[in-house]
């Protein structure tokens, strides 16, 4: 009986857990960490169990609650998750339990950061649980809300910016220019930037539900009722398409809507990086399969290229500003806008195996950029310095975060052995059919991951000791390496022993593609599944 | 090419092969949690590669000569949704490769007893890691698991290169060599996901399960449309070219043998990676392609040969020398590759297992003359034959091996593959004889710069000659070339069976087989969903 709410406990966990946080005092932290950590992990292991207990050869919306919130508008808290959504809630709560751990040094206001830091993740699971448009943008804008303060207030500006002084040594911080200025920008702008981008994104995208509302004629909002009765012709399809997808993919982000991007992540602490880069990114991806691809199945049809054209931008543009970048996290930021890239190529190609792959991918990423993110937070706190340039010779003073950091590249390369590389193959595998040019330029794109991450790890941690990181230390206590030792231990785990993940995916795709392209999935034969 | 398989059960009583690839990864780990005790480490690493060269040696023995079959089959799914299995099995072609790592690791190993410095547990694993991966790309006959092992070979061999190669650019060149190798690999990638498709259109068209396989034995039985033969083998030769590497792919191999440490240099020299890909993939699933191309891949071969043994010619640095004349070396191997004919075959596969003797020998008597003089330039050479004698007379020996001199193992190799280029075409053979000609005048003219004559700078202090330990390396290296050289047959034998089967379908083509029942409903147009 506790499985018909187990949707309801892992959203509401965070949710709860903020709340909770409230009432505990700032002057005790140890209590504030437990608070959180007990909450997230309600979250994180129940997540776990939602992957075991999901029934992949049933298939369909599993776990569904329904409430009726009003009856007037149509709109009902309506709770599921199916195939593709199981991955998303999982990835999410790791993320935000490692993500606690990650953040256990903060000394600055430690309640209100944990008490954000559960709104966002619990807003992200929130995207991923709705069956319902208004609850899915309900929670989609909830979690761009946190954001602001996270960066705002707990941020940090580039180097560029606390160095921007003209040569008489006057600050030229607040002077107009250095809002065109890249790279040199306050964290405050950085919060604002980003804020704005994805608010305006999904006020577009808030015109795509609402005319999907008012033309589909069912008067509900209910995303499995419309995909079934709605049904759109003509110019509507296609403005409803266009406003979701550009809505939607602002957040993902596609080329050329990225640049908040890079500039929220660098400026964001390592635990906010993580969710976004991780998870918050894929609202996107997941948005866009759950309204363009659920509700409007010939349009997607007709109109996906767009998405197989701007992936190319995002793959090559996104890898060559990194591997120029000078700051860690920019570094990382280019690198997981450039692999939202393959993505976009999976879901383009409209293939069984390459939208299977395209989700594992999501799910992939999740957790080697939650690794790079952690650990250029961690280098970052010893060091209080991204720039690449100044740092150097970390290795002997952290010898176990370099080897994760190691693990996190190959896993960002997609080396086998980690769950990027069974999902690099399917999304290769399964879009050549059609855009072989693209997964030419896509396979060319992992060498030039692997030219930066390369470039970026011996930069950190290889060649003469810098004088800013004479101090450091490494990752001690089981506080320190737990989170990265779960997020290695998922990747590798999940790369050797794909079977079940893959299974549940494609339980999820298969109904979505069989009407967008109507040919059935010829695989899903039992006979041919690991038991 | 109907391949029967022998399962390992049968043979040897337990996975052999199986246990040949993760005995060392283990070892790696156990050395991992050691404490500090170098001597510990350096026993247990030389006991670790004793055992895996004695287990190798049990896989020869039980091995059945003159077969074609494949023996010590292991075979299980993996991801069977995208048909990526765990295959394993030795046929003529590359069971001999696998005791050759073997000996090769363990030699190593040896070496390192006293050479190896700082960072020794990492070392040992290192090299440890790098045997275990080798010895899977060699015994994996699932085109996935391949590039699996293949792709983990990068890791151990980037940390060899760049932290314990003594040349100032040893960053620089660990870097070249996995960008190299990985622009090749990803582009294979593509190739072999091809192949995959391919198999999957066969299937879908004859209703056929499995739907989808990367395996090698099921490939063969799917012929692969004229058209796109080479397009795949153009992408699966980038692969090999970049590994093997073959000219004009060249050029990361002078720097990271001249820049890498010794032992690496032996690796990159000893173990043909690359050509083994040609004749294990290339040549059996693309004939036709083959075929086709031959004269271009036989004309790079001959490329190869001169203009690395023009190259050798004017070094002055011996392995500076040794990386061209490694490169003149495996020009031969290609010609005799893609002289597509028995005796070119069998000479290529032979002296692929040669120069692991011969070549990698002289890299480790570069390390035994770089280790006592601390140069390896002929200019502060010279009357190095009064100094050290034995080590001298070691160095004629492998010498004359590597350019062919009847009695060693170089001269089989190459008079089968002059004889097989020949039997193409006589213009082949014409011009690779020269190759011979400048390979004996590189090599005699530096002897007889560097060993006779007046001392030179780096000979005035009293040299010691060859150590029981350095003295076991080479004799062990001088029995396997004479014994090549003077009784090849049982080594002939192992690989006879293979390398008729595979003459024989170059010469009948993948589309010549025994008929099999052809359903001509199209299933695609029945597995449609009901609308």
């Amino acid at each position: 009986m506790t499985e018909s709410y187990l949707l309801s406990i892992i959203l509401f966990a965070p949710f709860v857990g903020a709340v909770v946080l409230l009432f505990v005092s700032n002057r005790r932290p140890f209590l504030v960490r437990q608070v959180a950590v007990l909450f997230s992990g309600i979250s994180f292991f129940a997540s776990f169990y939602l992957l075991f207990a999901f029934d992949w050869h049933k298939g369909g919306y599993q776990f569904q609650q329904n409430y009726l919130w009003s009856e007037q508008l149509g709109i009902q808290f309506h709770l599921g998750v199916d195939g593709i959504g199981v991955p998303m809630v999982l990835a999410s709560a790791i993320l935000l339990f490692t993500g606690i751990f990650i953040s256990w040094h903060i000394k600055d206001r430690t309640k209100e950061f944990y008490a954000f830091l559960l709104v966002l993740a619990g807003a992200t699971i929130g995207v991923y649980v709705s069956l319902d448009l208004f609850f899915l943008y309900f929670f989609y804008e909830m979690s761009v809300i946190p954001m602001y303060p996270l960066l705002g207030i707990w941020g940090s500006h580039t180097k560029g910016y606390l160095e921007m002084t003209n040569p008489e040594g006057k600050e030229l911080r607040d002077s107009p220019g250095f809002i065109l200025n890249f790279a040199r920008n306050s964290k405050e702008y950085a919060a604002m930037k980003l804020t704005l981008f994805l608010s305006a994104g999904a006020v577009v995208a808030l015109m795509g539900i609402l005319l999907i509302y008012k033309f589909s004629g069912v008067h509900t909002f209910d995303i499995p009722v419309l995909a079934e009765k709605a049904h759109f012709d003509g110019t509507l399809a296609v403005v409803i398409w266009l406003l979701c997808f550009f809505g939607f993919a602002s957040i993902a982000p596609l080329w050329p809507l990225h640049s908040w991007s890079p500039v929220g992540h660098a400026a964001a602490p390592a635990a906010t990086s993580m969710l976004h880069a991780g998870v918050l990114m894929k609202l996107g991806h997941f948005s866009i399969i759950r309204t363009d691809f659920q509700i409007l199945p010939d349009t997607t049809h007709a109109l996906m290229p767009i998405a197989a054209v701007l992936c190319i931008g995002s793959i090559l543009y996104g890898g060559y500003v990194a591997y120029y970048a000078r700051d860690t996290k920019y570094v990382i930021g280019y690198s997981s806008s450039s692999h939202m890239g393959y993505v976009f190529l999976g879901m383009a190609a409209l293939d069984y195996i390459s939208l299977s792959g395209a989700v594992l991918y999501m799910f992939a990423h999740a957790l080697a950029t939650g690794m790079l993110f952690a650990m250029a937070g961690w280098v970052y706190d010893q060091t209080h310095s991204r720039d690449i340039p100044s740092l150097g010779g970390l290795v002997s003073k952290m010898p176990f975060v370099a080897g994760c950091f190691i693990d996190a590249c190959m896993a960002s390369i997609g080396m086998p052995g980690t769950v990027n590389f069974v999902a690099e193959v399917m999304i290769v595998l399964g879009s050549w059919g059609r855009y072989p040019v693209q997964t030419i330029i896509a396979v060319l794109g992992i060498v030039l991951t692997m030219a930066y991450l390369f470039r970026m790890m011996r930069g950190l941690f290889y060649g003469q000791l810098s004088e800013i990181g004479s101090h450091a230390h490494d990752a001690r206590g089981w506080v320190d390496r737990l989170p990265l030792l779960i997020l290695i231990a998922c990747s590798v785990v999940a790369g050797i022993f794909p079977g079940r993940l893959l299974n549940v995916i494609r339980s999820g795709v298969d109904p979505i593609l069989a009407r967008i392209i109507e040919v059935s999935p010829v695989l899903m034969n039992a006979s041919q599944v690991i038991p | 090419m109907i391949l029967n398989e022998i399962a390992a059960a049968e043979q040897s009583g337990f996975p052999i092969l199986t246990v040949l690839i993760f005995l060392p990864l283990f070892g790696a780990v156990i050395i991992w949690l050691f404490q500090k005790d170098e001597d510990l480490i350096r026993k247990s690493a030389v006991a670790i590669a004793g055992l895996e060269l004695f287990i190798s040696v049990l896989l020869l023995k039980y091995f059945v000569s003159q077969s074609a079959d494949i023996q010590f089959s292991e075979r299980m799914p993996w991801i069977p949704d995208i048909g990526i299995g765990y295959h394993l099995g030795v046929d003529g072609i590359n069971v001999l490769f696998i005791p050759l790592t073997a000996f090769l690791t363990l030699l190593i190993m040896i070496y390192s007893w006293d050479t190896g410095t700082a960072l020794l547990k990492p070392y040992f694993m290192a090299l440890l890691g790098l045997e275990g991966s080798m010895i899977g790309v060699f015994a994996s006959l699932d085109l996935i698991l391949f590039f699996v092992f293949w792709e983990l070979m990068l890791l151990p061999s980037y940390f060899l290169i760049k932290l314990w190669g003594p040349g100032p650019q040893s960053h620089y060149a660990a870097l070249k060599y996995v960008l190299y190798t990985l622009t090749g690999s990803v582009l294979m990638l593509v190739g072999l996901v091809l192949l995959n498709l391919n198999f999957h259109a066969d299937a879908v068209l004859h209703g056929t399960q499995p739907l989808y396989s990367f395996d090698l034995v099921e490939l063969l039985n799917v012929p692969v449309p004229l058209e796109r033969q080479t397009l795949i083998f153009f992408l699966l030769f980038f692969g090999f070219a970049f590994k093997a590497p073959i000219f004009p792919f060249h050029t990361w191999m002078p720097t990271a043998l001249v820049e890498g440490p010794i032992v690496m240099s032996v690796v990159l020299a000893g173990v043909k990676l690359g050509t083994y890909g040609f004749i294990r993939f290339s040549l059996p699933l693309l004939p036709e392609a083959s075929r086709a191309w031959m004269w271009v891949m036989a004309g790079l071969g001959l490329a190869a040969i001169i203009y690395g043994a023009f190259i050798a010619l004017v070094q002055s640095d011996f392995r500076r020398l040794l990386a061209f004349s490694s490169i003149s070396h495996l020009g031969f191997v290609m010609l005799g590759l893609f002289a597509l004919n028995f005796q070119g075959l069998q000479g290529s596969l032979l002296q692929m297992i040669n120069l692991g003797f011969s070549t990698a020998g002289l890299f480790f008597l570069t390390g035994f003359l770089y280790n006592r003089t601390g140069t390896g330039d002929y200019l502060a050479y010279g009357g190095l034959a009064h100094k050290v004698p034995l080590l001298a007379a070691f160095v004629l020996i492998l010498g004359l091996a590597s350019i062919g001199l009847p009695g060693t193992n170089g001269f089989v190799g190459e008079f089968l593959i002059l004889l097989g280029a020949f039997r193409a075409h006589w213009l082949l053979a014409a011009i690779g004889v020269l190759g011979v000609i400048l390979g004996a005048g590189y090599f005699l003219w530096y002897y007889e710069r560097a060993f006779f004559g007046p001392a030179g700078t780096a000979v005035t202090k009293p040299l010691s000659d060859l150590r029981p330990r350095e003295w076991g390396i080479a004799v062990a290296l001088s029995v396997m070339i004479f014994w090549i050289g003077l009784y090849p047959a049982p080594f002939l034998n192992i690989m006879n069976g293979s390398v008729q089967a595979l003459t024989d379908r170059l010469d009948r083509g993948s589309f010549v087989k025994a008929p099999r029942e052809t359903q001509m409903v199209s299933p695609v147009a029945d597995r449609r969903l009901p609308p």
